[in-house]
């Protein structure tokens, strides 16, 4: 079995929970954390001990909201981390943070904590486009969080921006960039806003209370995006990440290239290399009280499994690694399909290496549904 | 003890669809206690589950019922329920062969409609004595004296002696019963005479083999009796004689006039053919009974698994509805679009319908129907016809010296207020004008003669919708005409798609060309190309539509929790096109292949 270098943590408590999200989040349950964060550390000893980790390249907070976690709750996460499985010497330590709870102070403490990466869920700075994704921070808090960031002397600052947001031109859009772009982040996610199918933002486009921007808008707003990108020195590196050089995220490069990683936490997916190529992942229960219970019970959550055999696994592989635009060799088990995806068009082969093309950006899912069966 | 035929009666109920005569069988079956009351269910003598889903008769139904009449004397009255579509009629035409008497039933709102008038003209023909019933009394809108007049009128029968009914509540049953004891003459045969009994109908058991339905003329029918089938000539030994009470019960003996089954371990239905006679074999009669008109599908599709591993199973499956259905006929077809299938003849479009559902349902099937056509005769240079009952089999125009199309006798019956809506549809599907004739009641009855291939494309429907649902149809068979028709192809991605072609007349094809092609770039899905759809005429192509290319398909988000859900997604949207058929680059939705139905 492939050794496991990569660690994710799952928070999942929100203040509110936006109306496009649909991730496993829950608000209202703040009072939670505290034996969350227990049976959290619970659950990482126990699969440091049941599977090979460690020690670790990069470690993920993700949520939900992980700048919910106290300073101590931080620490004491961290020191499990450190003691059951281990990091490694310049290991990458990503924290997802809303701008609301970003000051020098609490930067000061994550860094303290082992933190040197933070993620700042930024999204917007319009007042009506962060009101209508009933984002609880304003464009100034969001600017002043990233400065601040940078005065407790955070040196990996990745910002989340939306683009495709009804009522948001491409040159407002724009704007919005270039404003995030001077703050000199080292890393940009820019994602499409996507109506997700059990959301509210999904009940009100069905209602037809709000109408989503057409495929040409919103490819507009992504191309002229990645133009602005290139030209501030950002490597497009994934379908919708750029990172200036260096910068580029470890944790998440793991899940593209296929590598395996551990998910402790309410709802977190495992994945696991076998030596013939075959894979198996696993999640735990959603729920966060449920995630408590059962930890407190069996010492893990897991709720589901499945595995997959390895050519499944291979296609799995390739269905996720064409997504970074440099390429990948994950394709080479298909050259029936990625012949039939040159010609119309979607790849460039190069060697043993297949690269999405512009054309095959915009009609990925067609290119990655090619290598499943 | 047998019954004398002087009290034997053998009647059918005749009307237009949905006039209420299977209602009608069901109070006359109650009123002879026939059928127990708590055993009654409605459509008694409906049998197919969709039959009651339906509510329509697909098949006839043969029922002996005992019925002690107002002169003391108890009779045996020989029931056949039949059909009413238009599709069916030749169901109501073996039922007719069959009987003595018919009862006619009327609806009181709706009137004399285009089949009330034909299957009283086929009873008519088979010399049966009609009683009219008015149905439906009961109804606010109920107009009893002006069907009368027009019973009278419309179809030469006494209206004044039009029996008054509700078969809903059972007004009106008795005197039913009593006309039919009065009027329709007990058989003539003899009991004595050597056998002569007409299959009206057979059915597949799968314990008893073929249940051979029949009529016995003269003579009678034992088990034990060694038969012989005067068409085919085959002989089979009958292991049981038996009437319909309405299930099946075995008795002694069918005597001349009496109406039920046997039973004589025969295999095929196809060896116990409806029309044939059956005679003892050891002592034949001189002749056969006269047939009646010969069964002859009207409409052809391919019929096509949609996943192409079910066509041994789609083969079997329609060897055993066929042992039900003699009406329907098939042979394997070959598509390069399709792949392999069987290329059907049904007796129209609602036949049609109902075998395709019947596969689907009852052998779990999944079915994709090119569009129904016609079969034309085409005359080669050479001197050669040549059927053709797919358009992709039409050969090569340069060796084509004509091309003859089926063409139907048309009888509308409409309100006068919808008379030029009607001359203007049937105009536009080339029909040609024949006769019209005012009846009471604001009922006119206008004839034409019309290409049958316009007909099964929505003719109803438009007839239909253009009348405000009151136009009723019926059609039959005149013959073959010579028509300037062509074949039009249709192309997508480039490439030609076989099971799309259609044959229309010149002056159509244009307006047809385009408007599947308009039809076809809304069902076609956007692919990674775009797609053109062209419709060509001998080469030259007529009409042209786009598919644009798929704009945009990607997911903005795939971390470590989202690939499972992702590739379920992927998996999901391929499996959806593994539905459809591929044809060269193109994936065609199979309602693409129905499209030219709707063109009108």
């Amino acid at each position: 079995m492939e050794k496991i270098k990569s660690l994710y943590l799952h928070i999942p408590f929100c203040t509110w929970v936006c109306k496009y999200c649909d991730f496993n989040t829950y608000a209202v349950l703040e009072g939670l954390i505290p034996s969350y964060t227990d049976a959290l550390c619970k659950e990482i000893e126990v699969v440091a001990r049941r599977y090979p980790v460690g020690p670790l390249d990069t470690v993920f907070f993700g949520g939900g909201t992980p700048s919910l976690l106290s300073q101590l709750q931080l620490e004491t996460v961290m020191r499990t981390v450190t003691q059951a499985i281990g990091l490694r010497p310049g290991a990458e330590v990503t924290l997802e943070a809303n701008p609301g709870n970003i000051s020098t102070v609490s930067c000061l403490g994550w860094l303290a904590a082992g933190v040197n990466r933070l993620s700042i869920g930024i999204q917007s700075l319009r007042p009506g486009a962060l009101r209508f994704l009933e984002r609880l921070h304003s464009g100034e808090e969001a600017i002043n969080a990233i400065r601040a960031a940078r005065a407790a002397s955070f040196s990996n600052i990745s910002c989340d921006l939306l683009y495709g947001v009804p009522g948001v031109a491409t040159t407002a859009f724009l704007e919005d960039l270039t404003a995030v772009l001077a703050e000199r982040p080292q890393h940009v996610s820019a994602y499409e806003l996507t109506v997700e199918p059990i959301t509210r933002l999904a009940q009100e486009v069905r209602a037809g209370q709000v109408v989503m921007p057409e495929a040409d808008l919103q490819l507009e707003q992504y191309w002229s995006a990645a133009e602005v990108l290139a030209r501030a020195g950002f490597d497009h590196y994934e379908i919708s990440n750029w990172a200036r050089p260096g910068y580029r995220c470890r944790h998440n490069l793991t899940y593209w290239e296929y590598r395996p990683y551990l998910g402790c936490g309410a709802g977190a997916h495992s994945l696991l290399r076998l030596d013939d190529g075959s894979s198996e992942r696993f999640w735990n229960v959603k729920g966060p009280q449920a995630y408590i219970d059962r930890v407190a019970a069996e010492g893990v959550s897991v709720a589901g499994r499945e595995l997959l055999a390895t050519e499944r696994a291979a296609g799995e592989a390739a269905m996720i690694g064409m997504r970074m635009l440099d390429g990948t060799r994950a394709a080479g088990a298909f050259p029936a399909e990625r012949e039939r995806l040159a010609a119309a068009g979607l790849l460039v082969e190069e060697g043993e290496t297949v690269r999405l093309t512009r054309r095959g950006v915009e009609l990925a899912n067609q290119v990655g549904a090619a290598f499943l069966r | 003890m047998p019954t004398p035929t002087s009290l034997i009666r053998a009647i059918s109920v005749i009307a237009h669809v949905d006039h209420g005569k299977t209602t009608l069988s069901d109070r006359l079956l109650e009123f002879t206690g026939t059928v127990a009351p708590r055993d009654m269910v409605e459509q008694v003598l409906d049998q197919l589950d969709l039959e009651r889903e339906r509510g329509i008769t697909i098949k006839a139904q043969a029922v002996r019922m005992l019925y002690q009449a107002q002169d003391g004397k108890t009779y045996q009255i020989n029931l056949i329920d039949t059909p009413g579509h238009v599709d069916f009629s030749y169901e109501v035409s073996r039922a007719l062969a069959a009987c003595d008497g018919a009862i006619l039933v009327v609806d009181a709102s709706q009137g004399v409609e285009a089949q009330t008038i034909a299957n009283a003209h086929q009873a008519m023909e088979h010399h049966l004595k009609i009683v009219p019933v008015i149905n439906k009394i009961d109804l606010q809108q109920a107009n009893p004296e002006l069907v009368r007049e027009e019973i009278e009128k419309a179809l030469g029968l006494p209206g004044d002696t039009a029996i008054l009914a509700s078969a809903r509540q059972g007004i009106g049953t008795r005197e039913i019963l009593e006309a039919v004891v009065r009027e329709v003459p007990p058989p003539t045969g003899d009991p004595a005479a050597p056998l002569q009994a007409l299959i009206f109908d057979a059915k597949f058991d799968a314990y008893r083999g073929v249940v051979t339905y029949v009529r016995v003329l003269e003579g009678g029918l034992r088990p034990g009796m060694r038969i012989l089938m005067m068409q085919t000539g085959k002989t089979f030994e009958v292991d049981e004689v038996g009437i319909f009470r309405p299930d099946r019960i075995p008795i002694e003996e069918l005597s001349a006039g009496e109406v039920g089954y046997l039973i004589a371990s025969i295999r095929n239905v196809r060896d116990s053919r409806v029309g044939d006679t059956v005679t003892d074999a050891a002592r034949p009669a001189a002749e056969p009974l006269p047939g009646y008109r010969h069964v002859t599908p009207m409409v052809f599709a391919g019929l096509f698994p949609t996943d192409s591993e079910q066509y041994q199973d789609l083969k079997e499956a329609l060897e055993k509805l066929q042992l039900n259905d003699a009406s329907l006929i098939y042979e394997p077809e070959t598509s390069a679009a399709l792949g392999f299938g069987f290329r059907c003849g049904f007796l129209g479009l609602l036949h049609m319908e109902i075998v395709q559902e019947r596969l689907e349902r009852e052998f779990d099937l999944s079915l994709l129907a090119t569009a129904p056509t016609v079969e034309y005769r085409v005359k080669l240079r050479n001197g050669e016809e040549v059927p053709v009952d797919n358009p992709d089999h039409l050969p090569d125009p340069a060796q084509i010296e004509s091309i003859s199309e089926p063409v139907v006798l048309a009888t509308i019956v409409v309100p006068s207020a919808y008379v030029g809506n009607m001359m203007e549809l049937s105009q536009e599907r080339r029909g040609q004008f024949l006769n019209m004739q005012y009846e009471p009641g604001d009922r006119v009855i206008i004839t034409y003669r019309m290409p049958l291939g316009e007909i099964i494309h929505d003719y109803y429907d438009q007839l239909k919708s253009r009348s405000k649902g009151y136009a009723s149809l019926d059609y039959e068979l005149a013959g073959f005409e010579e028509a300037n028709l062509v074949k039009l192809d249709v192309l997508v991605g480039g490439s030609p798609v076989d099971a799309l072609s259609m044959i229309v007349h010149r002056e159509k094809a244009q307006v047809h060309g385009r408007r599947l092609a308009e039809r076809l770039k809304a069902l076609i899905p956007r692919q990674l190309f775009e797609v053109p759809i062209q419709a060509a005429i001998g080469g030259k192509i007529v009409a042209r539509e786009t598919v644009p290319a798929l704009r945009k398909d990607v997911i903005a988000k795939c971390y470590g929790g989202d690939v499972t859900r992702k590739r379920k997604l992927l998996e999901k949207q391929k499996e959806g096109k593994k539905r459809m058929k591929r044809v060269g680059n193109v994936e065609i939705p199979q309602e693409a292949f129905m499209a030219v139905l709707t063109l009108d």
